[in-house]
């Protein structure tokens, strides 16, 4: 016979608000196979967690449950709190009639009811779990970081210096991701490479740090602690332990006007090329859609100039499999372009801005590779359209971001501050330019953010229009800026030389397809979601998976580095043991009732099922049977549900338990 | 913030399947979020859609549900990666049975909702507790359930005449 | 007789029989040469345009919607000229298909169940839609070619984005095809989408001339022969309004303002006496004599 506990928790006013406690927790106490039933304050509470325990052992309790909050918040809580008593946590269930009963119901007989019904079900549950011990599994002590941006380069760091192996994976030629196109930083105006290229060589020249640049993630399979990466290392036509980085080889390309992504196409590079000259690592990649051998079988200039005959055109992609226990993902941002989108998108373009067809209305990236000293103008910032310096420059904040209309309601964070400091580097740049801003807002909340902000106005000039913009266009050789000035009720016309415009931060192109493989959530734009927003900023709802930087949502580099390092020690806490303790919900298969349909094999996710042989005592071949490895069982139990002959259960979502909650409607 | 509540003559017990990642979540954000829905839904917590049998769907109706929800990831969320996939499969087999003996499909819902989408959860139940109630309670299967329910007796009437026609 | 290629029911509404009526008349003879039927509804209200939706939204639905239920009378999708009668009942039927609530309230109003089947449909894609721009330049007998059209949409062909659904709502082409399927040379100028004053022209002026002034100069700039519109009241404002806006600017315009039909169907062969050219404010045509089109 049951001897179940039933605790209803008030949870403050959480619940009591609605829902009738000391009603619901005499109506358990009539349940057959109830010994006990209580209502407390604070059932998380460590007083709340005592009067579990001793319950526990005072009345003999073979099963609790506990009616609060969601399990997804406090199951864990409890279940220890009924291990330390005696108990075996998974004799412990939670009735959750906070979320989704006290906190959507007004009431309150409604709501009692209801909170009855709940806890019924889940004492009839209850009354048919089992005891189940925990799973060990090893811990392959290696990190995978996907992304080689500053995110991932301070990540990959820490978990180096803390001596455990790191594989960095990164898509383009050289790591440095966006902040490498950056000329100068905010609120220090630090040169952004110049901080940066000395982590890039740290990353390189780690001992614990396997670097895979030109490399992308194919395939994701395993779980935490026990990952297998299929890694595609694109072919470079370069080999990278010959190749020296003299540098002859771009000098000598034929084919010089090839328009550079990493300076916004106004740059131009050869077919052979790093993406910029700090490249980490120093090892060009023939571009070979572009390059003449590859597409015509004619030049090979290169491979003759190479003295230590580095260059390979008969390199091909390569396929690696890493082990690892931890992935962190990086992967970072890219810009929002007010081009034309396609029908149906969720995303629309700025027509009114002429869709990106006005050859001197920029984006913010592109005012910073004109800004930066190894760009392709040398600093200068001249207009892309006739290379004339601009004597008035219009910035307008929020292009995309805060735009229901356009697809985008959130704010992209790091807008207002970077304009500010455009507005800097441009007054630097040309004394007697004048720089106006277009905005809405201004969000400057970091350490020095707004004195940072402020300068703009009051040491470099710049004037700031309150107001929106609704459309742009060409008047000769100038652009117009039709605003208006909120401030003081009128409408403003500004006949600019440039306009540049602070787009949107958006995740990636493609960042849904790798979150698949990953087997990660992400939002309607594609940033992907983190386990709490407040509580658990850096970990994913899939275990062994963190988060790092701006794929997560917009950010700036203080914020960046800090969840790079947050993310890092996340996975020294998963390295710091030898073992990781796997929850048992696991299949487990009948050898007596199995007949060998493999049915399940092929429904398995996770590839857990595999062939036992059933032999008698002389060694003869009795029958082969499925056998489900707990170590790589993921606990979905799309097996028993698919088993004709009912021989595997999930451990923890038995037919039994899961009839015994139905029974009880 | 609400009109008159109406009272209503039926309550129909609308059962809910859903799988803890995605929909029990997205149930928890609504929750947490306050928004407020009818308290005719009851929840039973799955690891994934994939477990779900479809004899407790039959069992919930016999028990006496007049509604029934099976809610998931989205195609291609999936935190087992494909257990979504075969429960789609299984119940779009699963329906053409019903179909075939005669439930009103429109008693059963399958829907994906996201750990994001707490009002999607919403709108979800609360458009199937009002379309139940407009169809009334679901007899069928609780008549024949009461039926079925053999009370262990070798001597009934109805078994003295199965055994006299072998 | 040889058969229509399509059929339409046709709103022509109220400034289509009286200050546009050229527009009407061009419309009937460019569909009649392209044989295109178009049968008017039958005893049709005024769609509201303005002062109906700006005073009471239940009157300015209830006269589209009275107006949708009348053309189920005739055949055809509901073919429509004026950019405002278009607009409005475009948005009655979105708001009617949207809000349960408020086509009950027209219901009851209308003391009438509402079909709202009919697709209402702007002549501009009738013409690049349906009947496609291929045949449109096949039915070319006179080429426009050596003529500057400045193409001008207004306020209402293409927004609100979701409610006329004619084109890219921000940066259109639909006029810009249209003409030049006829021959017609377009120009790139920056105040297709501006304003022109609308029915400030009644209460407040002031604000045409200056609205429809930089439109004129704009066009002028770009270096247009002439405008071409596809509403009466843009007409209104830019061609009536013409003379006061130089002289309020103190600039020379002297810009003709068509409507897109009359273009088409002279660029289709109709004959130019058809075409209402001379009940307009700024004649056009000495423009077109001197371009050899009349």
């Amino acid at each position: 016979m049951s001897r179940i506990g039933v605790f209803v928790c008030h949870c403050g006013e959480n619940i009591s608000r609605t829902v009738d406690v000391e009603r619901v927790a005499e109506a358990a106490r009539k349940i057959s196979g109830v010994a006990y039933a209580c209502d407390y304050k604070y059932m998380c509470s460590d007083p709340g967690q005592n009067l579990l325990k001793n319950a526990v052992s005072e009345q003999k309790l073979d099963g609790i449950v506990v009616a609060a909050c969601s399990p997804r918040m406090h199951e864990k809580t409890f279940r220890k709190a009924a291990q330390s008593a005696g108990l075996n946590p998974y004799l412990c269930e939670m009735a959750n009639i906070r979320e989704h009963c006290s906190w959507v119901h007004e009431d309150k007989e409604e709501a009692t009811a209801k909170a009855t019904e709940i806890v019924t079900m889940l004492v009839e549950r209850v009354k048919m779990n089992k005891k189940l011990q925990p799973i060990t599994v090893p811990v392959t002590k290696r990190a995978l970081v996907i992304g080689g941006g500053i995110a991932g380069i301070q990540a990959a760091l820490d978990i180096a210096d803390c001596g455990h192996h790191v594989v960095l994976v990164e898509r383009e030629p050289s790591i440095g991701g966006h902040m490498a196109q950056l000329s100068e930083t905010f609120p220090t105006l630090d040169c952004s490479q110049c901080i940066m290229t000395p982590k890039m060589v740290d990353v390189a020249n780690h001992p614990n740090i396997t670097l895979h640049t030109y490399s992308e993630v194919e395939n994701v399979d395993g779980y935490i602690g026990n990952f297998q990466i299929t890694i595609k290392k694109k072919a470079r036509s370069v080999d990278m332990d010959k190749c020296t980085g003299c540098g002859i080889c771009m000098a000598k390309c034929p084919q010089k006007k090839i328009p550079n992504a990493f300076d916004k196409n106004l740059g131009m590079r050869p077919a052979i090329y790093v993406p910029f000259p700090q490249a980490v690592p120093n090892t060009p990649v023939i571009d070979r859609e572009n390059c003449t051998w590859f597409k015509t079988g004619k030049c090979g200039v290169c491979a003759k100039v190479c003295g230590p005959g580095a260059v390979d055109y008969s390199q091909e992609d390569q396929l690696i499999v890493e082990d690892v226990g931890a992935i962190v993902v990086a992967t970072g941002f890219e810009l929002y372009s007010i081009a034309e989108k396609p029908k149906g998108s969720m995303i629309k373009g700025y027509g009114e801005f002429g869709h990106g067809k006005i050859p001197d209305v920029i984006d913010g990236m592109t005012f910073e590779r004109l800004a930066s000293a190894s760009g392709p103008t040398g600093g200068k910032i001249l207009r892309p359209s006739d290379g004339k310096e601009p004597q008035s420059v219009v910035f307008l904040q929020c292009i995309g971001s805060r735009a229901r209309e356009k697809g985008i309601s959130y704010c992209s964070k790091i807008c207002c501050m970077y304009t500010a400091k455009h507005t800097m580097l441009y007054h630097h740049k040309v004394h007697d330019g004048q720089a106006y801003v277009f905005f809405m807002d201004a969000r400057t909340p970091g350490k020095g953010y707004d004195e940072f902000w402020r300068r703009s106005i009051e040491d470099e000039n710049a004037v700031y229009i309150r107001g929106a913009v609704s459309r742009l266009y060409e008047k000769g050789d100038k652009i117009v800026v039709m605003g208006s000035d909120i401030s003081l009720g009128i409408q403003v016309e500004i006949e600019a030389d440039m306009v540049v415009l602070a787009t949107a931060v958006q995740p990636r192109t493609g960042a849904e397809l790798l979150a698949q493989k990953l087997g990660i959530s992400y939002d309607k734009y594609n940033f992907y979601s983190e386990a709490h927003a407040k509580l658990r900023p850096v970990e994913c709802a899939t275990a062994g998976v963190y988060l790092a930087g701006a794929c997560q949502g917009p950010k700036d580099i203080p914020d960046t580095v800090s969840q790079a390092s947050a993310a890092a020690a996340k996975v020294m806490t998963l390295f710091a043991k030898d073992e990781l303790e796997r929850e048992p919900i696991v299949a487990k298969v009948d050898d007596k009732r199995c007949v060998a349909c493999f049915y399940c094999k092929k429904v398995c996710p996770y590839g857990a099922v595999e062939e036992k042989e059933i032999r008698d005592r002389q060694g003869n071949l009795v029958k082969v049977v499925a056998y489900v490895n707990p170590g790589v069982c993921g606990g979905c139990g799309t097996c028993q549900a698919t088993c004709p002959s009912k021989s595997v259960e999930l451990d923890g979502y038995t037919d039994e338990q899961i009839m015994a909650q139905i029974e009880a409607l | 913030m609400h009109a008159e509540k109406l009272k209503h003559d039926f309550e129909p017990k609308i059962v809910a399947f859903v799988c803890t990642w995605c929909t029990y979540a997205g149930a928890d954000l609504a929750g947490t979020s306050r928004m407020q829905y009818p308290p005719n839904v009851r929840v039973l917590k799955f690891p994934c859609t994939g477990r779900i049998d479809p004899v407790f769907i039959l069992r919930a109706f016999q028990k006496g549900a007049d509604g029934i929800l099976v809610s998931g990831c989205h195609p291609g969320d999936c935190h087992y990666m494909a257990g979504n996939f075969h429960a789609r499969r299984r119940f779009a087999t699963f329906r053409k049975l019903l179909e075939f003996i005669g439930v009103d499909l429109e008693r059963l819902q399958f829907s994906w909702v996201s750990a994001a989408e707490g009002g999607k959860w919403v709108e979800v139940v609360t458009e199937l507790t009002e379309r139940v109630r407009s169809m009334g309670p679901m007899a069928e299967f609780k008549e024949l359930e009461l039926e079925e329910c053999w009370s262990g007796k070798l001597d009934t009437a109805e078994l003295q005449e199965a055994y006299a026609a072998i | 007789m040889t058969k229509n290629v399509l059929n339409y029911s046709y709103y022509p509404g109220c400034s289509l029989h009286a200050s546009a009526k050229e527009y009407d008349e061009s419309t009937q003879e460019l569909f009649k040469i392209l044989r295109i039927g178009l049968q008017e509804v039958p005893d049709w209200l005024c769609c509201g345009a303005t002062p109906a939706h700006n005073v009471d939204e239940l009157l300015s639905l209830s006269l589209c919607a009275k107006n949708l239920e009348l053309s189920e009378q005739v055949e055809g999708d509901l073919a429509v000229a004026c950019a405002a009668c278009f607009s409005r009942l475009k948005t009655a039927q979105h708001k009617l298909e949207e809000n349960p609530e408020k086509r009950k309230q027209v219901e009851y109003a209308l003391d009438a169940p509402l079909t709202m089947d009919k697709p209402v449909k702007h002549l501009l894609e009738i013409l690049a839609k349906d009947y496609g721009l291929e045949q449109l330049s096949s039915a070319m007998r006179k080429s426009l070619s050596g003529l500057k059209v400045a193409c001008y949409y207004g306020c209402l062909l293409t927004r609100p984005a979701d409610v006329p659904q004619l084109d890219c709502a921000e940066a259109p082409t639909i006029m810009e095809r249209v003409i030049e399927s006829m021959g017609a040379e377009t120009v790139k100028w920056s105040h297709r989408l501006e304003c022109c004053g609308a029915n400030f022209t009644l209460s407040r002026p002031g604000v045409v001339l200056q609205l429809s002034n930089e439109i004129l100069a704009s066009a002028q700039r770009a270096g247009a022969d002439c405008i071409m519109v596809a509403c009466p009241l843009c007409h209104a404002n830019l061609d009536i309004r013409q003379k006061d806006i130089e002289a309020a600017s103190g600039t020379r315009y002297n810009l003709p303002v068509l409507y897109m039909t009359q273009l088409l169907a002279l660029g289709a062969g109709v004959s130019a006496k058809k075409l209402g050219f001379d009940s307009m404010m700024v004649s056009p045509l000495p423009l077109l004599q001197e371009k050899g089109l009349v």
